[in-house]
């Protein structure tokens, strides 16, 4: 990671960026660089200048003048760069927090060496997929020998694990000509876990099936709430359950059976591929972000309803929580759902074999069990998985983050594929809820029920 | 570097890099404007070099010291006292030195970050140098003018052996 270079988009020509090469805050945690800065030379330069012109013109002023420059050049060359013996203490006013919170992180550092360091220059190393809300984790100060320091930042926190990186710092002399540059490595991790939310969605699932073509156990009658239908009394029907004022009318003993409701087991599927970190633009949330809390929220509502929910990712890393519900369940869905390494904020280096972890999903799920899909859905393979799985017995639904930008042609011609994804997808009826993130996710599933059930 | 930092890093020195600046330049030109083309290239400086570091700039920064330096050049040509010439060329140098530190920290640091003290320390040695250097060099030049070759000479030999300790680093 980079400190020193001026970012990009600034009012920096390249030529000038060129030159900041050398002092660049660039350097391997653990090492140490050494380096001249050369800035003493263009006064060498005008002491000469000064000595010839005034060898020429024998003005004694001009002569004093070019000692008074060659003495500053000696001055450059004295001077030895200042050790880097720091400790670095951080204070994170809260290393648990929700996401979108405001952390405070005050630094502190204190000079453990036995020499005044003149000019003493301190980048903190900020998780790197954190925002600097307020303030700068950048400082630069004189510190005497035992003298502290201290600054602070506002970091916004974003879901995950997040590693503090090492505390890059330069030293300077008090000429400047020559500087030193290392880190200091202070770990400090916040862990932003975002609670579930609260409130149920009315989250649709599709009608059950089971391997056995043609019935519909949800569509049968038995114990439960809503009336069905009455039949026969059969031996063996509890007593509670026939119908005693028509047994009364007609004389025949009537069970009454009332609509059963299955409890199903849904597996909810993230796409978490680096093709699914897509944002619209680079510092925005990804779709993965979104389809994370797009998870969430069905979870939440699919588990008030007693069902079972799984949860696991298509990614590189290995990531399955077996179907279930309660307390339990939930603590360790939270936590999946906002620190696992294959939900990392940060698009994974592998690829993921797509049809592996089909594979797995299928051998691991129950043979009914229902799948919900969340997906930008940037490519087919995605959307093909989705259909294999609903072929499969696996009734689908796609739950789909649109991430994608307008502003080129190449990114409009990828939202046209998207859409014409979606509209396949829904022509095999896979129902697909459209989310595009500038409204609630329950608005889009309100917005998309229609085509759902 | 994370995101909000990159929209708002701004490359841009301190106020009090831009301040120093400022009064060592406009020191220089006074102590300078000795001739018309030392004034005006001292005035060419003292415009140009505040602006640089300002606007965080190395090249305007460049120009502007140029021109202090040349109109220090000019005066001293034009037979200057050596020391009104000390002083234009010793605050040329701290024009230069906290101009040039300035925009330094603040590319590296960006404007948002403290920096006065690194910024203020660092221009108080240089001053402190600069003046320490200019005493001497004036002592001796009184020494040497008043008729007194042997303390000059001894003197300049103490110079040369310090300038070729220097070199030899």
């Amino acid at each position: 990671m980079s400190f020193g270079s001026v970012p990009t988009g600034t009012k920096v020509s390249e030529s000038e960026r060129d030159e900041d090469t050398a002092t660049a805050f660039d350097i391997e945690p653990g090492t140490v660089e050494d380096r001249q800065t050369r800035r003493w030379y263009g006064v060498t330069v005008f002491a000469l200048l000064a000595l010839g012109l005034g060898v020429l013109t024998r003005q004694p002023g001009l002569l004093l003048t070019s000692a008074f420059g060659i003495a500053f050049a000696g001055y450059g060359q004295l001077t030895s760069p200042p050790p880097i013996e720091l400790a670095v203490e951080r204070s994170i006013s809260d290393t648990d927090p929700d996401a979108d919170d405001t952390v405070e992180v005050t630094v502190t550092v204190c000079n453990e060496s036995d020499r005044l360091l003149p000019d003493l220059r301190l980048v903190d190393g900020v998780p790197a997929k954190m925002t600097v809300e307020s303030g700068s984790p950048r400082h630069a100060t004189a510190l005497r020998s035992g003298g502290e320091t201290t600054f602070s930042y506002s970091l916004r926190t974003r879901r995950g694990h997040h590693e503090f990186e090492p505390t890059t710092v330069l030293t300077r002399d008090a000429s400047g000509a020559t500087e030193r540059l290392g880190t200091v490595e202070t770990p400090d991790t916040v862990d932003c876990e975002p609670s579930l939310p609260s409130t149920a969605v009315d989250f649709p699932l599709r009608a059950q099936t089971t391997r056995h073509t043609g019935r519909f156990p949800a569509d049968s009658g038995g114990p439960g709430v809503e009336f069905y239908a009455t039949r026969e009394y059969r031996t063996g029907d509890p007593l509670s359950r026939v119908d005693w004022k028509r047994t009364a009318r007609t004389g025949e003993l009537t069970t009454v059976q009332y609509r059963v409701e299955r409890s199903v087991s849904v597996i909810l599927i993230v796409d978490a591929r680096a093709a699914a970190y897509t944002a619209p633009d680079p510092y925005a949330p990804t779709a993965v972000e979104a389809a994370i809390e797009a998870a969430r929220h069905v979870y939440v509502s699919l588990t008030d309803e007693g069902h079972d929910v799984g949860i696991t990712a298509l990614s590189p890393t290995e990531c399955w929580l077996a179907p279930g519900h309660g307390a339990d369940h939930r603590v360790q869905a939270r936590e999946l759902l906002s620190t696992h390494p294959a939900l990392s904020p940060s698009a994974p280096d592998e690829d993921t074999n797509i049809y592996a972890a089909v594979q797995r999903i299928k051998q691991r799920a129950s043979s009914d069990a229902q799948v919900v899909l969340f997906s930008p859905l940037t490519d087919d393979l995605v959307a093909d998985s989705a259909i294999r799985l609903d072929a499969h017995g696996h009734r689908a639904t796609v739950v789909t983050p649109d991430s994608s930008a307008h502003d080129t042609t190449g990114h409009q011609l990828a939202s046209v594929r998207r859409s014409l994804r979606l509209a396949d997808l829904r022509k095999r009826a896979i129902p697909v809820v459209d989310w595009d993130g500038t409204e609630s996710f329950e608005r889009a599933l309100a917005g998309s029920t229609g085509g759902l059930r | 570097m994370s995101a909000t930092e990159i929209d708002t890093f701004d490359p841009r020195p301190g106020r009090a890099s831009v301040a120093l600046t400022t009064v060592a330049a406009l020191v220089a030109v006074l102590a300078s404007a000795a001739t018309l083309p030392a004034a005006a290239a001292g005035l060419v400086g003292v415009v140009l070099l505040p602006i640089g570091v300002l606007r965080g700039s190395r090249l305007l920064h460049r120009l502007g010291s140029a021109g202090l330096f040349a109109a220090v050049l000019l005066a001293g040509a034009a037979g200057s006292p050596p020391i009104t010439m000390l002083v234009a060329a010793g605050a040329a140098v701290v024009a230069w030195d906290a101009g040039e530190h300035g925009i330094g920290l603040g590319r590296q640091l960006g404007s948002a970050a403290t920096m006065w003290r690194a910024q203020g320390l660092h221009t108080v040695a240089t001053v402190a140098v600069g003046a320490v250097v200019a005493i001497v060099g004036y002592l001796v030049y009184e020494v040497a003018s008043s008729g007194q070759p042997t303390t000059a000479v001894v003197l300049l030999l103490v110079a040369a052996i310090l300038f070729t300790f220097l070199l030899d680093r």
